[in-house]
């Protein structure tokens, strides 16, 4: 099925890409092949389609993409392969399926009637999910033909979190529209009339992903007091911990009026620890609004900010004594601790990403977060919250607050011709440059005496003698080009400082 | 020409060439003086363009020496009746603005041409130098000059 599978995929993308009708020999030029392949291999994409032809064609002009049964196209297909479960995507939905009802216990049988899958299989995806529960702190236990899953309701709400994946991919605007996520459509409704009603209450607005997060908490909630109406919450909240709870005025009413919206809802009561459970997880997310400054900031908060800042500054080697970046960091920190405190994980969905583009702050930020988990007794800092973290550094590094201006010269023959004019350019455009002096080029020695601490040349006219200092040519013209190569050499220049 | 000022304009020039254009300077620069001065002009013009390309808009250069053999500063524009050819990479010239500079020439001066070079940063004058008929032309010059 490879290759050719594979060439129709390619012919369906080519046409997709192009506006316009394609000749049959641009295709088979393309695909490599010969045009009477491509006939066979648009007559059969237009056979398989499900009405019309997908490929239209012209005499004349060649083939076109009807776009509109294109993307039904795919839809159709997609679903198709829904019914396909990875073996992966198998163990996860029953994952699902056990942790939702959990501690209940399931039917072997029924579990797993929908995958036709023999015995030696079942028995091999118990032991792999078993291993998977195991992060959590769960137990898979299996009695009598039946499968549960058992632990502390806050190690279920986590796993749920973490192994449905639909939960990573929501985008809170899309949920009302999207009838791709199967999410059952009046509880979405109900829940994000929930999160309206938490930032009036609050007087704030929840950002991306925290907003995801308070959702997904509430939709687990949902689904799993409907699945099992009697579940015991063992766990109990501590008489201080209630306590402390009820002195945060707002944040403890607006999460006790959120949950009691919700048991109506479900026209169910619900134990009382689950506000408390609400609770910790809007006092763990940040908020934009009124709560947003530094004087509501514990000195613990503090102190934990500085030591990232301080730490990085040396592990980086860069000099951080900008105010904004400390505003920033605290006020991600602060809601930070209190997760670490209560287990709350937000999943980070840019981790890949951040990984790869800024790999050396995060592990510089890693290294940190170790280090400020001993030195504040706090639990380990996990990689989703060492890649926000990553964020605030290298959005500082790159927008170059943190930075000395580097001293430059800017030279051409004269000193008064196109370096006076280079100088005007780059002024407007490169602020990251403080130009010391504009000087003649045959002046060269006098002024690298003059200048010791010069940091780079950028000069109109070619220089020939050696020179130890950075220096870049660029045209009079001062091109886009030429500001790319100056923007180059700048990074090139805080990288080594 | 414009009287015997710093600045000097010539609006509607015919020059055709490179070869021209720094013959006409030299002769500017030097009036009295020998061929060779005359020479020596245009070979550093030549030179300076070795090092890096007067072009700094499109349709403009900014061709500029410091000389002995240039008896008294000066800005010279030349705005071509018709556009030209200058080398092998550059065409399609309208406007050139050359700056003669004598060797050790005082603060001041040097201060005042300065100032010029940097106006020419700004796209839209160079634009009008471009574009203007010769009175708004020498009007934008003059501006200049009682600002400076």
């Amino acid at each position: 099925m490879g290759s050719k599978d594979n060439r129709e995929q390619k012919l369906l993308l080519f046409l997709s890409k192009n506006q316009d009708y394609v000749t049959a020999g641009d295709l088979a030029e393309m695909l490599q092949t010969s045009k009477k392949t491509v006939y066979r291999l648009i007559k059969k994409i237009n056979d398989e389609s499900l009405d019309d032809s997908l490929i239209v064609s012209e005499k004349g002009r060649g083939y076109k993409l009807d776009y509109e049964k294109f993307i039904n196209y795919q839809k159709s297909n997609k679903k198709y392969k829904e019914d396909d479960f990875s073996p992966d995507e198998r163990r996860k939905r029953i994952m699902e399926e056990l942790l939702l009802s959990s501690p209940k216990p399931i039917n072997i049988h029924y579990l797993f009637s929908d995958y036709y899958v023999g015995e030696s299989v079942i028995f091999k995806d118990e032991q792999i999910m078993s291993e998977e529960l195991k992060k959590y702190h769960l137990v898979l236990e299996r009695k009598n033909r039946t499968l549960a899953i058992l632990g502390q309701e806050v190690n279920i709400r986590k796993a749920i979190k973490e192994i449905i994946e639909i939960f990573n991919i929501i985008d809170i605007d899309d949920l009302k529209t999207n009838q791709e996520l199967n999410f059952n459509k009046y509880d979405v409704l109900v829940i994000l009339d929930q999160l309206r009603h938490i930032e009036k209450g609050l007087n704030i607005t929840i950002p991306y992903p925290y907003n995801v997060n308070i959702f997904s908490h509430l939709y687990i909630l949902l689904s799993r007091s409907r699945k099992n109406p009697a579940f015991i919450f063992t766990d109990k909240v501590s008489q201080e911990k209630t306590e402390s709870m009820k002195k945060d005025f707002d944040f403890y009413q607006v999460a006790k009026s959120t949950i009691h919206n919700m048991e109506q809802y479900l026209n169910n009561a619900l134990p009382e620890i689950e506000v408390y459970f609400l609770y910790q997880y809007l006092v763990s997310s940040r908020m934009q609004g009124t709560l947003d400054s530094t004087s509501t900031l514990s000195s613990r908060v503090i102190q934990v900010t500085k030591a990232y800042i301080n730490e990085m500054s040396t592990r980086i080697g860069i000099n951080i004594d900008n105010q904004s970046i400390f505003v920033d960091l605290a006020n991600h920190i602060k809601p930070m601790l209190n997760r670490l405190e209560h287990n709350i994980r937000v999943k980070n969905s840019l981790l890949s990403q951040i990984k790869v583009t800024y790999e050396g702050i995060f592990s510089s930020v890693k290294n940190v977060s170790e280090f400020v988990s001993e030195e504040f007794n706090l639990p380990a800092i996990n990689d989703d919250e060492n890649g926000f973290i990553t964020l605030y550094f290298a959005k500082m590094i790159e927008t170059s607050q943190h930075q000395h201006p580097i001293k430059t010269l800017i030279m051409c023959t004269t000193g008064i011709g196109t370096s006076e004019l280079l100088k005007a350019k780059a002024k407007n455009k490169f602020p990251e440059l403080e130009i010391v002096d504009v000087v003649a080029s045959r002046n060269m020695q006098a002024y690298k005496e003059k200048y010791s601490d010069i940091e780079l040349i950028l000069s109109t006219v070619h220089i020939e003698e050696d020179i130890p200092i950075p220096y870049l040519l660029v045209s009079a013209m001062f091109t886009i080009d030429d500001q790319k190569r100056l923007q180059k050499k700048i990074e090139e220049i805080f990288h080594e400082r | 020409m414009n009287g015997n000022s710093f600045i000097q304009i010539y609006f509607d020039s015919d020059l055709e060439t490179k070869e021209e254009v720094y013959d006409f300077i030299s002769e500017v620069a030097c009036a009295q003086d020998s061929c060779q001065q005359k020479h020596g002009i245009i070979y550093q013009f030549n030179e300076r363009e070795k090092a890096g390309s007067p072009l700094i808009a499109e349709h403009v250069l900014l061709p500029h020496i410091e000389s002995e053999h240039v008896l008294e500063s000066r800005i010279l524009f030349f705005r071509l009746a018709n556009p030209i050819r200058w080398d092998e990479t550059i065409e399609d010239i309208r406007l050139i603005i050359a700056i003669l500079l004598k060797k050790d020439e005082e603060e001041a001066m040097k201060k005042k041409i300065a100032a010029f070079t940097r106006s020419l940063a700004d796209e839209g004058y160079v634009d009008r130098l471009l574009n203007l008929e010769e009175k708004k032309f020498q009007k934008e010059i003059i501006k200049f000059r009682e600002e400076s």
